[in-house]
């Protein structure tokens, strides 16, 4: 009796030994797919760099959880005229170095990431801005080449960095030196394997929820998971549906998911080949079983998605219902277009779901179209997709996202005739993507991009297959939720033993 | 089979059951390897459906993986038949010529030879592919014109020894033509060490293909070769084993064959060892 009196006490002071010592946690650890390629928030905007230095820096505005943008640095804001926008900025930030965070400060850093000689891989999210100005002690003011939307969308992507540091040290001992007012400071960064960021201790915000965050760069997802489940890392990312399936009985991890804004889709060329004919592309979108492809091989993480956008992103209308799945009149479409057995050259690279291309290619087959892959490396995947129809082939997968949630980042380079992307050519489309690009009323923009999306529906420019779904992997003390930007902010979580 | 051990016997059987499945996997195949049932994914080995058993579970698109690994038997064996032969015309022939005509002939193959040798052939193989494109004829192109210097070599050394033979010098007497000698007197006479050659490098052949296809350049999808079957494997090996684990038995099993097998006929054919 008194023996196992004894267990009973011991066993009860083991279990409250770890519990103790985790009430405060000093330091996160999260298991990213790749390290960082820049620390440079003005230059490379991948999601491992996004992941990491977003926490150093704050930026001029930002989004809540419900995605509403929202005041950081800046206060308020308002139009004076269509193409010129004042910010009111807050005035009791500090870098970490104890310098103030001035208006100067801010018009430095959009001249730096809009300057063309600078390069920044985002330039283009960004250039539409073509002056930025101090306008008083504690306010600036932006303006842009015509009215522009997005901007607000766009400008949640700035970091703040500080004047004086860059032009002291330079770009290159920038990027290994960054050094913001956000709510972690970078302690050290070795290239490849990891880096650790310290908290912020005058953070304006309050206080940090962690001492220390250590990124760690684990390019094997089976590596991540166990680092997670033996208690090795905190939190990782970039799970596939399967990839959960094995880890719903654990009790001390949490998959956590997020509907994000990328919108995975088949494109499909109507300038060349068999795609040309309209119904060979109608037949196509009949073709395919959007709600078995999501279920069966995705496990029902991602949404469908009936729009060339996602539900996350401002534009996105929710009646233009998409061709529904029908392999009998798609059958018929292809007899009528007498493309039977008609080869579909597919381009693919190791980047996009094996998956999902051979389940396409089997129900494409279905109805007598004969898929072939064409696969390449991701860069030169980019550049053919990019480059002449004849390049770009027949069909391709894509999953989209210009990180700024609007449809004017999704649609105009994916179709509007000219662009990057573009191998469909539609005079109705682009005068209605040119007019919900130049202004600023929102009802306005929106009837404009139902009509966008009704022509690209109607001439089947791609199929929008569903928008995916952002999965991590965290243990069960962890209390966050992800955004559908795919936001890293460590000041965000939570550690509730 | 005279002088065959039961060892032997049992693996000249099941090299012969690897060929004969292979050759009638369309026929034998339980599920077309290509159908895919995507409410069947990841079925373990046993399952059964109303079209019949998957004796060896699903893959991840509900394909069945007996079928699959059945027809990935004929890609095996095809890519390593026809990349062998290709190896062994090329490589013979150079290694005869370089053997017969010595002088500067023999040094620019020999040397074109240490060339090839020193290049890592799966690294070659894997640019040539990246370059050209992953394709099935490809794929033979690139292991048949890797692999043909250690046939030159063993060709070569083997028409020095034979070249110096009085019956060549009989023949050349006769007025016999370099072609006619090589093809006719040399040849035969230099077959058996080329055979036992072959024999290693069909193993290999094998193992390439399947290393080329499990890196994502040999055999493409949706057809089924065991190097991709297990690549896609990896992917679940803690939800599904059997992906990995039959293809790679299937591999395991018929490259031990056939190296016990080429073993075995370096024995019957080198004179060293021929008792009698």
């Amino acid at each position: 009796m008194l023996r196992s009196w004894t267990i009973g006490l011991l066993t009860a002071c083991a279990l409250a030994g770890p519990a103790l010592a985790q009430a405060t946690k000093d330091t996160l650890i999260v298991d990213l797919p790749g390290d960082v390629a820049t620390m440079d928030p003005h230059v490379q905007w991948d999601t491992e760099s996004y992941s990491v230095y977003r926490n150093i820096f704050d930026n001029l505005v930002t989004r809540d959880t419900a995605g509403k943008i929202v005041p950081q640095v800046a206060t308020a804001w308002r139009y004076t005229d269509p193409t010129t926008i004042v910010f009111d900025l807050r005035t009791d930030i500090t870098f970490s170095d104890g310098s103030k965070l001035t208006p100067a400060d801010v018009v430095f850093s959009i001249k730096r990431i809009t300057n063309p000689a600078f390069r920044s891989p985002q330039l283009s999210q960004f250039d539409q801005i073509i002056a930025a100005d101090v306008t008083g002690p504690a306010q600036v003011t932006l303006r842009t080449k015509s009215p522009y939307p997005v901007l607000l969308a766009q400008l949640v992507k700035l970091s703040i960095v500080p004047q004086a540091v860059v032009e002291k040290l330079g770009d290159q001992a920038f990027n290994q030196q960054v050094l913001g007012s956000g709510p972690y400071v970078l302690k050290s960064w070795q290239r490849g394997v990891a880096s650790t960021l310290e908290a912020n201790p005058g953070y304006w915000r309050g206080a940090t929820p962690f001492k220390t965050v250590t990124f760690r760069a684990v390019p094997d997802i089976a590596t991540r998971i166990a680092d997670v489940r033996t208690g090795r890392a905190d939190i990782t990312r970039g799970l596939s549906p399967d990839d959960t399936a094995p880890l719903k009985n654990e009790r001390n991890l949490q998959v956590l998911s997020v509907a994000t804004e990328r919108v995975t889709h088949l494109f499909l060329n109507p300038a060349i080949g068999p795609t040309r004919d309209k119904r060979v592309r109608q037949a196509i979108a009949h073709a395919i079983d959007r709600d078995a492809i999501i279920a069966a091989l995705m496990l029902g993480f991602p949404k469908r998605a009936d729009v060339m956008l996602t539900e996350a992103a401002f534009g996105w209308v929710g009646d233009v219902p998409f061709w529904p799945y029908d392999p009998a009149r798609a059958k018929a479409l292809v007899k009528e277009a007498g493309a039977e057995g008609a080869e579909i050259p597919f381009l693919t690279s190791p980047a996009y779901d094996r998956r999902v291309n051979e389940a396409v290619q089997q129900m494409l087959g279905e109805v007598g179209l004969k898929v072939s892959f064409v696969m390449v490396d991701q860069p030169t995947f980019l550049r053919r997709r990019q480059g002449t129809p004849e390049e770009a082939l027949n069909m391709a997968q894509g999953r989209w996202s210009c990180a700024c949630q609007d449809a004017d980042g999704v649609i105009f380079p994916l179709f509007r005739t000219g662009s990057q992307w573009a191998k469909f050519s539609n005079a109705e489309f682009d005068t209605a993507v040119d007019a919900a690009r130049v202004t600023l009323d929102e009802k306005e923009r929106l009837t404009h991009y139902r009509r966008a999306f009704t022509i690209l529906r109607d001439e089947v420019a791609a199929v929008p297959l569903f928008q995916d779904a952002a999965i991590y992997l965290a243990r069960r003390e962890l209390k966050w939720t992800p955004t559908p930007n795919e936001a890293f902010f460590v000041f965000d979580m939570k550690w509730v033993p | 089979m005279r002088g065959v051990s039961p060892g032997m016997a049992l693996i000249l059987l099941l090299l012969v059951a690897f060929i004969v499945a292979a050759l009638a996997a369309p026929w034998i195949a339980p599920f077309d390897p290509l159908r895919q049932s995507l409410l069947m994914r990841l079925r373990p080995p046993g399952t059964t459906v109303a079209a019949g058993m998957y004796l060896l579970g699903t893959d991840d698109l509900g394909r069945d993986l007996l079928s699959r690994v059945l027809h990935g038997a004929r890609a095996s064996i095809a890519v390593a038949a026809l990349s062998v032969s290709i190896s062994l015309a090329f490589g013979t022939l150079l290694g005869l010529l370089a053997g017969w005509f010595r002088g500067w002939v023999a040094i620019a193959i020999m040397r074109s030879v240490d060339t090839m040798l020193s290049i890592p052939a799966i690294l070659l193989a894997v640019l040539t592919v990246a370059v050209l494109g992953p394709s099935f004829l490809n794929l033979i192109l690139v292991l048949g014109l890797t692999r043909w210097p250690r046939y030159t070599r063993v060709a070569y050394a083997q028409t020095l020894q034979v070249a110096t033979l009085p019956y060549i010098r009989a023949a050349e007497m006769a007025g016999a033509g370099s072609a006619r000698i090589l093809w006719r007197h040399i040849l035969p006479n230099i077959a058996g060490p080329l055979m036992v050659v072959a024999t290693s490098e069909f193993g290999l052949m094998i193992l390439f293909e399947a290393g080329l296809s499990f890196l994502g350049l040999g055999i493409q999808p949706p057809y089924p070769s065991w190097g991709s079957i297990m690549s896609v494997g990896r992917q679940y090996v803690e939800r599904a084993w059997w992906l990995t684990v039959f293809p790679g038995a299937c591999l395991f099993v018929l490259v031990l064959c056939v190296n016990l097998f080429g073993d075995w006929l370096r024995d019957r054919v080198d004179p060293r060892s021929q008792g009698r």
